[in-house]
């Protein structure tokens, strides 16, 4: 089943990339054609025809409606004339060479052929008209019914032998615009299937799993001990993990201009999924791409790229070329975050999987249908049943007090405010975060929420059994030296309290844990998932104990913490 | 004895979905056989669909998105002056579009579909 679904790009993009909000909505189930008896090029054209027509068939009232508008009834009920153009169409690579009409191995948003995908600037963009007019000509040189001859001259103008795609008529509707950036596809897979396979070819598997496995454990988050080199396939989340840590792994065992061209990469990805984006960020964005094209040579050289027949020369990859045109689109279209294909993906277990898994698998498309238009009915009657019952108005106002999580789920939010005692069934729950919950120590700046288990792990130990209990001879001048107020930096990096110093205390009270949480440095009303941080003390298990790493920054902005890698115990008094 | 005192409207698995089918209309769904010339597919190609205007009005008017949508082209700007780009409706085609459009459309305000 190949479902379509569709949604409103009005709807804040927080809101409509949340599968539980229901934000976006299946329009059709589209046809996988096989054909009997047909050449391969003959079977590709027609389901490219087929994909095409059916897609023309389910948008034909939303065409007009872009042209003439259409009167509609607004979330709080007031008309508005709305007209319905054609803004993105989230998609994947071979999917969005079929959108576009163009030929595999050409670039779907550019005129770039497969030879200069590896370009370090862009082509010029594959406009609505460019393949408009090739359409016209290839149609005027061969009939376009005579499937095998129309494959050729289709070929030869770099187009895939669809005579009329289904955004011909929608408004000005622009293929090298609405085939928006894809983070899902074209960046997480795209490191995971080409980055980390560069460190591998480099370094060798069996030592970046060595290299992955001996990193600290942490709570949360997914621990490679048994490293990568030899996985096929993995979540996007562990994708999205795996670039937080290659560029500092590979280090020492790859030339130093791979590595710089492979973090350079790694920033890419990590500025091109900012909330905002600004000249700034923009400028940024294309330099560290820059960066990275700079270097890239070094990674032929050390033997990074091969393929199925051995070393590659080039860097012919199709999502390279994807990424030149990443500040154009983010000028046009807004962030990128919001054309990812995650949620889509997300919808096709709640549209297509978990329908089919209710039917008796025979001719099941239209028990899926029967499935979902029951469900959505249940989900709007469930809704009405419960605003009705509490003679609430059936529009929704927000108040200004609702908490920060309410923003990305609008229907719990709406429920738990009219029945805030009972668990409402069918709605994600909005995850309560440490900065609504009472006991949270909260930085000044509203930035960071901590929260402690009310006892400590270790209460009340004297400084010289902590000091023994965690293995830390020093312990008791790092005190002095916190209390003091001196920076790092003005210590020169020393201990100036002696081992002996006195401190106005004389016990402590030891936490092995705490979790923490910080909101979005961009937008502060996104908060981040909470994170736990742990330091255990040495025991016959581990004896070293455990330790996590956390950077500290002063107020002033400048870095205590001498070096990332520089082990922290973290205590709580 | 809650059940007892209040008990189901309906009897039978039928007669609950039948009661499910009576419930106010979602957009509807339509089926239909898509024949290409006289090429022959392994079998036969159905295109279950919706009309896409009619989900589009349906997702429009959920009152559930009231407080998290825009209705009309917007420019943010960070506090130096420059130009920020975020949500679809902050950035140059949203903007273009309703600046560009036919005179008699400027009047309105604009939804744009996915």
């Amino acid at each position: 089943m190949h479902p379509l679904l569709i949604s409103l790009a009005n709807i804040h993009a927080g809101v409509r990339m949340k599968a539980t909000s229901h934000a976006f909505s299946l329009v059709a189930y589209l046809p996988i054609p096989k054909f009997l008896n047909v050449s391969k090029p003959v079977q590709a054209i027609l389901a490219a025809r087929v994909y095409h027509f059916a897609v023309s068939i389910v948008m034909k009232n939303l065409k007009i409606a872009a042209r003439d508008g259409c009167p509609m009834s607004d979330p709080r009920g007031d008309m508005r004339m709305v007209h319905t153009p054609l803004v993105s169409w989230i998609a994947d690579y071979p999917e969005q060479l079929l959108v576009s009409c163009t030929a595999s191995k050409r670039s779907p948003i550019s005129l770039a052929l497969s030879a200069q995908f590896g370009d370090p600037f862009p082509q010029p963009p594959r406009t609505r008209s460019h393949t408009l007019a090739s359409i016209e000509r290839a149609c005027t040189i061969s009939d376009p019914c005579d499937i095998a001859g129309f494959y050729r001259t289709s070929q030869s103008l770099h187009l895939n032998g669809v005579v009329e795609p289904f955004w011909g008529d929608w408004g000005d509707a622009c293929p090298s615009l609405f085939l928006t950036p894809d983070a899902l596809h074209q960046w997480h897979k795209f490191y995971f299937d080409h980055c980390i396979r560069w460190a591998i070819n480099i370094m060798g598997g069996v030592e970046l799993d060595r290299r992955l496995s001996v990193l600290q454990p942490r709570i949360g988050v997914r621990h490679w001990a048994n490293g990568v080199s030899t996985l096929k396939q993995l979540t996007g989340r562990e994708h999205r993990d795996l670039e937080k840590l290659l560029p500092a792994v590979i280090i020492g065992a790859v030339p130093d201009n791979v590595a710089c061209a492979i973090r350079a990469m790694t920033e890419f990805i990590f500025q091109a999924q900012n909330l905002f984006h600004c000249d700034e960020t923009l400028h940024s964005l294309s330099e560290a791409l820059r960066e990275f094209h700079h270097y890239k040579a070094s990674i032929i050289s050390a033997g990074g790229r091969r393929g199925k027949n051995g070393p590659l020369n080039h860097f012919e990859i199709p999502k390279l070329e994807l990424a030149q045109h990443i500040t154009r689109s983010i000028r046009a279209m807004g962030a990128p975050y919001q054309w990812s294909s995650d949620i889509t993906e997300r919808c096709h277990i709640t549209h297509v999987k978990r329908p089919y898994r209710m039917t008796n698998h025979r001719d099941f498309h239209g028990q899926c249908c029967r499935f979902l238009d029951r469900q959505e009915k249940l989900q709007f009657f469930r809704l009405y049943t419960v605003l009705k019952s509490q003679q609430s108005s059936l529009i929704y106002e927000m108040s200004r007090e609702a908490n920060t999580m309410a923003l990305h789920y609008p229907e719990a939010t709406w429920i738990s405010t009219l029945l805030p005692d009972e668990e409402y069934v069918n709605t994600g729950k909005p995850v309560a975060s440490l900065f609504d919950k009472g006991r949270s120590h909260i930085s000044a700046d509203d930035l960071i929420a901590i929260l402690l288990t009310c006892r400590p792990h270790h209460p009340h130990l004297s400084i010289e059994e902590a000091s023994q209990l965690f293995h830390i001879p020093d312990l008791r001048p790092a005190l002095g030296d916190l209390i003091s107020g001196k920076s790092y930096l003005e210590r020169n990096g020393r201990r100036v309290c002696r081992p002996n110093c006195s401190l106005s205390f004389g016990h402590l009270h030891v936490w092995q844990k705490f979790r923490i949480q910080r909101r979005s440095t961009q937008d502060s009303r996104v908060i981040s998932p909470a994170q736990t941080v742990q330091a255990l003390p040495p025991s016959s298990s581990m004896p070293f104990g455990r330790g996590n790493t956390v950077l500290i920054a002063h107020e002033s902005g400048m870095l205590l913490s001498p070096a990332a890698s520089e082990r922290m115990c973290i205590f709580y008094m | 004895m809650q059940t007892k005192n209040n008990p189901p409207s309906f009897n039978t698995a039928k007669d609950l979905r039948a009661r499910i089918e009576q419930l106010p209309e979602v957009p509807r769904w339509y089926h239909q056989q898509i024949k290409i010339g006289s090429y022959e597919t392994k079998e036969p190609l159905m295109l279950y669909w919706r009309d896409g205007l009619d989900v589009v009005k349906h997702l429009f008017s959920n009152p559930v998105f009231a407080s998290c949508i825009d209705f009309q082209p917007f420019q943010e700007f960070e506090a130096d002056g420059q130009r920020a780009y975020g949500e679809f409706m902050s950035a140059d085609l949203a903007w273009e579009i309703q600046v560009g459009g036919p005179a008699m459309m400027s009047a309105y305000r604009y939804n744009d579909s996915l």
